[in-house]
């Protein structure tokens, strides 16, 4: 069954963006990482969608919209994404 | 009173007995020593900086000394003292004043918490601050050297201090430390600079300290805003080339490069965002000084028409 992802509240973590690349803080762990251009742009497509529970590929979809780009690695995107604190799987 | 009107016997009286309230930005330490060469330094470096009254509140009581036991006169050592204890190991007995000047940049940056610590030099022109964060044999002190001596008003050759508050570089002049062959590159480069003698054999090789100059300490009262933050690196022989830098980037070596993040947290974040966004950013190589000093020169001229 394809796991579907969401984003965690906005308020887990600080984020800012500088020309489509972002830094965030989180909360939970005092850690800040860099995100990637890619990972800034999938971040940001789910953090506009905080209702949304949806696969990595329809999430990719959408940040491609954004200007992300396509090289299909969105599994490992939302995986990183995942162990650093910021997306959520949830289990149908 | 500055230090510089005190007579050499009245400042190694008080560097031996109550103690040297000394004023560097917005720190004051009370220094106590009774070695020769490090009331030297001081007499030296500190010349023009103000002296607060004896009993005035001191952030900081530091002592450099021999210590207790054999090795105060066989192969002597010297140690650094802050309220009595000795948060360092021993060096060996001639490294008395670089000592003294790496404990008070560990004073700030372990217990200034009001401020941002970050490792960075930083110098000023026109009202706007250049930070240089790097990892030290970098050429960062070489660098803020040079630029301290053609223009631009040294607030830290080591220690950037930014109130989070109001988003703005406080001043803590004090010497430059140069190492192995920065010393010669900055004597011919400035031969006005007021040279420490070399003291060989440190854990980062000979290190001579420079007497900041004269303007740097008239103004350490005079914060700057944040303008530019440059990540600088020698390269023999290189051309100097200035490079913009994404600000992501950027900000990931701020944060790479303060003390004190870890303690402020979610604040540090947004204190060093609000640097980045008000920073044009960039990385710096360079292979000579005079050429370098070109590029800063042209960078201050043309980031003046659109200051944020």
């Amino acid at each position: 069954m394809t796991t579907r992802w969401g984003s965690v509240p906005l308020d887990a973590y600080e984020w800012r963006e500088w020309d489509g690349e972002a830094a965030v803080f989180v909360h939970a762990t005092g850690d800040t990482h860099a995100l990637s251009a890619d990972a800034s742009a999938l971040l940001a497509a789910m953090r506009n969608r905080l209702e949304l529970e949806l696969p990595a590929s329809e999430w990719l979809a959408l940040a491609l919209e954004a200007g992300a780009s396509d090289e299909g690695y969105e599994d490992v995107l939302m995986q990183g994404l995942e162990t650093i604190g910021l997306v959520r799987p949830t289990t149908p | 009173m500055i230090v510089g009107e005190l007579g050499p016997a009245q400042l190694r009286q008080r560097l031996a007995g109550a103690g040297l309230l000394l004023r560097t930005g917005p720190v004051v330490s009370r220094l106590h020593t009774s070695l020769d060469a490090v009331w030297r330094g001081v007499a030296l470096h500190y010349a023009a900086f103000p002296v607060e009254p004896d009993d005035a509140f001191a952030d900081f009581h530091v002592e450099v000394r021999r210590p207790a036991g054999v090795r105060g006169w066989l192969k002597p050592q010297v140690v650094f003292l802050l309220d009595g204890e000795e948060p360092f190991a021993p060096l060996p007995g001639a490294q008395g004043f670089p000592m003294l000047e790496w404990g008070l940049n560990w004073c700030i940056y372990t217990y200034c918490h009001q401020f941002m610590t970050l490792h960075s030099a930083v110098l000023e022109r026109g009202g706007h601050a250049l930070l240089m964060p790097a990892p030290s044999g970098s050429g960062k002190s070489t660098l803020c050297a040079g630029l301290a001596f053609r223009g631009w008003r040294l607030l830290s050759d080591e220690l950037t201090v930014v109130d989070p508050t109001a988003c703005e570089v406080v001043p803590v002049p004090r010497p430059i430390s140069l190492k192995n062959r920065s010393i010669d590159v900055i004597r011919a480069f400035a031969p006005q600079a007021a040279f420490s003698p070399p003291v060989p054999d440190t854990i980062k090789g000979v290190v001579a300290h420079v007497r900041p100059p004269q303007d740097a300490v008239d103004k350490a009262a005079q914060r700057a805003r944040p303008r530019w933050i440059v990540l600088p690196r020698f390269v023999a022989g290189e051309p100097a080339r200035l490079t913009p830098l994404p600000r992501a980037q950027a900000f990931m070596r701020l944060v790479e490069n303060t003390f004190n993040y870890g303690i402020h947290g979610a604040a540090a974040f947004a204190t060093l965002a609000g640097l980045v966004d008000r920073c044009d950013c960039y990385s710096f190589t360079y292979g000579h000084l005079e050429e370098a000093m070109t590029v800063f020169d042209q960078l201050a001229a043309t980031s003046g028409e659109h200051v944020r």
